[in-house]
């Protein structure tokens, strides 16, 4: 995956790791795995950064409570959470293309810029 | 008189659906947007949903029909001449898990609607370019190619929801996925004129309000120990597996619908859905019956399930058994084997 994909990610020492995991999979074509991985990887930015700006647990982190726990406080983050949920729907998992990682991935780098921009680094190693 | 082009009338009509339905999210299509929809109570949700339907979609009854149409008479539920959406939405209101049941049925409707009419533009925008291209044949795209035509429309999708967010690098990694696939940026703003970005959006908010559904319906459901439902999994002809959220939902018929959220789907590990998905293509969740069913309908409530159990056909008997209303212990009846008895073939 191109690195400038995941350059905000690629910041964080924690993340970058579990990208490297990601990368592994990509390299072995293993991609519907790989997409599971970045999609946990979004589910846990996501807990982090509620815990860290709304000081809120998160016991069901679906992503339609993470939507709905925007709903109301954060229209940027609702309206991609939104997306997200969209692009799950439209996925084939049976049939995982690389531009599909690449989109997802993208996606996720610039929420989290978003959300660094906000609250600072908020996920620690 | 000159022969009439079917083909050329046939696309015209079709277009003009189209555009009607870019026309109808044009103007109202921030009223699905989740704070507004979120303002209405859930009965006016759903009419709201319904009456949609029936302007942007009325072509339902005769899609519905023609699927009908294939069954023997006698089984073939048929349309009230004044049958509109709307109205049969009413019969389900007070019941909270049939009203949400229906939600995220025709929700999810509306949302393929969308995605429908993206397809149609992406196909009549690439059908115009093979025309203009008929002396360069490595330019014309292959409009047989399912799979490429599937990617460019879910790519072109993709663009016009990053550049609502304001996703710059996701708009560059998408517009080099369609450059691969043959499709350049002028041909991206032609996508736009024709409103591709209206239906985006909507299909969006769709999918939200039918996702957002099946979680409260499925907290609902846990509650209620009464009513069928489950997940099932299934596999297309093409080997696609498909991860199905599936309720019978009392005298409106089964419904089925595909779940991604892993979250929901791992909530319902525990409530495998172990019968026959009896329709696969329906159109229409309504609380009509065919002849034949109503024929079931006549006996005694008690000996219904016995009734059923004698039937072959393990569908016909479940759908009979969800449109009579039966509980999840009453349907799950029809399945038990009878002790010192042979037992049902099924």
């Amino acid at each position: 995956m191109d690195k400038e994909i995941i350059e905000n990610l690629e910041k964080n020492d924690y993340l970058k790791e579990k990208l490297s995991v990601i990368e592994n999979l990509i390299e072995k074509e293993d991609y519907r795995e790989a997409y599971y991985k970045l999609a946990a990887m979004l589910e846990y930015i996501n807990i982090k950064y509620i815990k860290t700006k709304y000081n809120m647990d998160m016991p069901d982190s679906s992503v339609i409570n993470i939507l709905e726990t925007y709903i109301d406080r954060d229209k940027f983050l609702e309206n991609n959470m939104q997306v997200i949920n969209a692009e799950y729907n439209d996925v084939n998992m049976s049939d995982v293309k690389i531009e599909d990682l690449e989109y997802l991935a993208g996606t996720i780098d610039f929420m989290y810029k978003y959300m660094v921009d906000k609250v600072g680094e908020f996920i620690k190693k | 008189m000159k022969d009439m082009n079917f083909s050329n009338l046939d696309r015209a009509m079709r277009r003009a659906r189209t555009n009607k339905i870019v026309g109808f999210f044009t103007r109202h299509g921030d009223e699905f947007d989740l704070e507004k929809y979120d303002k209405l109570d859930d009965i006016s949700r759903l009419e709201f949903i319904a009456k949609t339907i029936e302007d942007i979609y009325p072509t339902y009854k005769a899609q519905f029909n023609k699927l009908e149409g294939r069954k023997p008479l006698d089984r073939q539920v048929r349309l009230p001449s004044d049958f509109n959406l709307p109205d049969m939405v009413e019969s389900a209101i007070g019941i909270e898990t049939t009203e949400k049941a229906l939600e995220i049925f025709y929700s999810n409707r509306l949302a393929h609607i969308c995605r429908d009419a993206q397809k149609r533009l992406v196909y009549d925008m690439i059908s115009d370019a093979n025309k203009r291209n008929e002396a360069y044949p490595s330019l014309m795209h292959n409009l047989r190619n399912k799979d490429k035509i599937n990617r460019i429309v879910l790519n072109a999708h993709r663009y016009f929801v990053a550049e609502e967010s304001g996703n710059t690098k996701g708009m560059q990694i998408i517009q080099r996925s369609l450059g691969k696939l043959g499709i350049s940026i002028d041909e991206i703003e032609t996508l736009r004129k024709s409103g591709y970005d209206v239906l985006s959006k909507a299909y969006i908010n769709c999918m939200s309000i039918k996702d957002r559904a099946i979680a409260e319906e499925i907290d609902m459901l846990k509650q209620d120990d009464t009513q069928s439902y489950g997940i099932k999994r299934t596999k297309d002809k093409d080997g696609s597996k498909n991860t199905l959220f599936v309720m019978d939902v009392p005298c409106f018929g089964q419904m089925s619908v595909h779940i991604f959220d892993s979250r929901l789907v791992s909530e319902l590990s525990d409530h495998k859905y172990r019968y026959p998905i009896y329709q696969k293509d329906n159109v229409l969740l309504m609380d009509g019956t065919s002849e034949y069913q109503e024929y079931f309908m006549y006996v005694n409530a008690n000996n219904l399930v016995e009734a059923l159990r004698g039937l072959k056909n393990r569908q016909d008997a479940h759908e009979i058994a969800v449109k009579a209303g039966l509980t999840k212990d009453e349907i799950a009846e029809l399945y038990s084997k009878n002790e010192g008895t042979k037992g049902d073939a099924r």
